[in-house]
């Protein structure tokens, strides 16, 4: 397996930030 | 009289080269005909039908800034899927294996923010495939995407009641291909000219003269080098970066690297002139900056170019501070490329900058917290000063009782709010990091020195990731799953939870009239409106880092003891 485990960790931990600062566009917009 | 000399030069070729590399610019955000337009014009129509994407459509500030989020998401996805698999793809000579997972994701978000913050070795951890297709690639385009968001937030000035601040996909298409590719190319041909390696070949196994046997590590390096410092991201296609042979080979080049990491950051405040269609106002904001990072060269020279504890200890009281130094450049030319690589978001190295003296290391730290923007990296200084100039602007106003207005613009609750967000995040989160780290275990086991210039260690690291720097105090071993975390998601929040308010200002902006210019307006054009700039940028760094760096450099520099 290549993938699998600590990457989901990893990959997921990245893409959760990316949410947040999404989340963050949102809410300045509607500032 | 040559470090003088050195400095006029390097003034001369940078500001002249940014002059008239702003023009071009100009035309080209403005989809304008250059002399590049016969043959790039085509690649680029075809680059648009094949992302179906309308270069016209005007997007509102949140669909750039959601563009900009996908794009480098997805990014991100590609360059971490590209370590993990390269062991079973071609272009890897010496047969690496995939990365491990935290570094993997650390270098990946690493270079898609521009840092290029690099917690793994070079030459025995990335394949040449993941080097040029993975990260090179990503030095052209996260540049670009600074640069589009900082075109975005001028057209935020220029425009009166729109809702559209321009279209990110032409924005970063235009900036990439009319303006990264071309300069680098011809960047990296002349450091082939000079010495810089280039080949797919794997590494030489020579004889040296003493009989032993030696390998010399090779790749496709002057590509990678000429984008690293273009586009100031830094990050080396060799462990000892700028240091190293291959890198830079002469002074020539150590000369070269320096003005063209400084480049494209000076373009911006003429840029911004341009675009406004007031060239005073950019020039005020290049005076701003020209200010601050001639204080840092003069405060870093001093302090590099007088003996060390070290020296002194050994009885040598007049020699200049040696330690680090690749002495085929001088200690004043590694203290300009230090503060050059601070001041702006690059962090390539050509010494080692934990050998720095207090005083030097203080100031490229002082460098990157001041939040880069003198000049800053590529549009990420121009956007961190211009964030900046809101808030002077609102801060004079109070000051004087006058509307605070900004070219035409109010600057009222909504504008200082976002203003403050964007400059204020950097630094309460990387005290925030640096806080958990000095206390925790995982942290304390990275720094390998003892007393404030261990904690100065710790200081640097996460000035340098928060923004997006990329340089390290190299004698941190940050090389573990905590640090790796830490870092990436420094890096990821140091980038984009300043670009979100940024744009969100360049549609705020857009979207209200602009006023005419009266006799109750502050100038902004004006020595006053430069000096007010400049002090709230030294006070917020001021009262934001001097607590922390007082533990650390200041210190470290007032005991006069080696740690």
């Amino acid at each position: 397996v290549i993938l699998a485990g600590m990457d989901i960790v990893y990959v997921g931990l990245i893409l959760v930030l990316f949410a947040l600062v999404g989340l963050m566009a949102v809410g300045l917009d509607r500032l | 009289v040559h470090t003088v000399g050195f400095l006029v030069l390097l003034a001369v070729v940078v500001l002249g080269g940014a002059y008239f590399l702003s023009a071009y610019m100009k035309l080209v955000y403005e989809g304008g005909r250059t002399w590049l337009s016969p043959v790039l014009r085509p690649v680029e129509r075809l680059i648009y039908r094949v992302l179906r994407v309308d270069p016209e459509h005007d997007m509102s500030a949140l669909q750039y800034t959601r563009a900009v989020l996908m794009f480098s998401a997805a990014g991100f996805l590609a360059v971490y899927l590209l370590e993990r698999v390269q062991g079973h793809l071609g272009l890897n000579p010496i047969s690496l294996k995939g990365v491990r997972p935290d570094i993997a994701m650390n270098t990946a978000i690493s270079f898609v923010t521009n840092t290029n913050w690099q917690a793994y070795v070079p030459e025995t951890t990335m394949s040449y495939l993941t080097q040029a297709a993975g990260l090179a690639v990503q030095n052209f385009v996260s540049a670009a995407t600074g640069m589009a968001v900082a075109v975005a937030l001028v057209r935020g000035f220029t425009r009166s009641g729109r809702s559209g601040i321009g279209n990110f996909w032409a924005d970063l298409v235009r900036g990439v291909l009319y303006i990264l590719i071309p300069i680098s190319l011809v960047i990296a041909v002349v450091l082939v000219a000079r010495g810089s390696v280039m080949t797919f070949d794997g590494p030489a196994h020579v004889k040296t003269l003493e009989g032993a046997a030696q390998t010399i590590t090779r790749g496709p390096a002057a590509s990678q080098v000429a984008i690293k410092q273009l586009g100031t991201n830094g990050g080396g296609f060799f462990n000892a970066n700028s240091a190293h042979p291959f890198e830079s080979s002469t002074p020539f080049t150590d000369f070269l690297h320096i003005a063209v990491l400084l480049l494209i950051p000076f373009s911006f405040p003429f840029l911004y002139g341009r675009m406004l269609g007031r060239m005073k106002e950019g020039l005020a904001i290049l005076a701003a900056m020209l200010i601050l990072i001639s204080s840092l060269y003069a405060v870093s020279l001093a302090a590099e170019t007088r003996t060390t504890p070290a020296l002194t200890a050994a009885g040598l009281v007049h020699a200049p501070n040696l330690e680090g130094k690749e002495m085929r450049n001088t200690v004043q030319e590694a203290s300009i490329f230090s503060i050059s690589t601070t001041v702006t978001s690059t962090g390539a190295v050509n010494s080692a900058h934990d050998s720095l003296t207090a005083v030097a290391g203080g100031a490229a730290m002082t460098g990157i917290l001041l939040g880069e923007i003198a000049p800053g990296g590529v549009g990420t200084g121009l956007y961190g000063i211009l964030m900046f100039a809101v808030i002077a602007v609102f801060v004079g106003g109070l000051m004087v009782g006058r509307t605070p207005e900004y070219l035409g613009k109010t600057i009222g609750a909504r504008e200082v709010k976002l203003a403050l967000i964007g400059t204020l995040v950097m630094p309460i989160g990387f005290l925030i990091w640096v806080g958990v780290s000095a206390v925790l275990h995982d942290g304390l086991s990275a720094p390998l020195n003892a007393g404030p210039h261990g904690f100065s260690e710790i200081l640097y690291t996460f000035a340098s990731v928060w923004n997006n720097n990329g340089s390290a105090m190299a004698g941190v071993s940050v090389a573990t799953p905590y640090y790796d975390s830490m870092t990436g998601a420094a890096m990821l929040l140091g980038r984009f939870a300043v670009i979100v308010p940024a744009l969100a200002l360049a549609g705020t902006l857009a979207k209200q009239k602009t006023r005419p210019i009266g006799p109750g307006t502050m100038p902004t054009a004006s020595p006053m409106f430069v000096g007010l700039l400049v002090g709230v940028i030294l006070l917020v760094g001021a009262l934001s880092f001097f607590p922390a760096l007082a533990l650390g450099p200041v210190a470290e520099a007032l005991t006069g003891r080696l740690f």
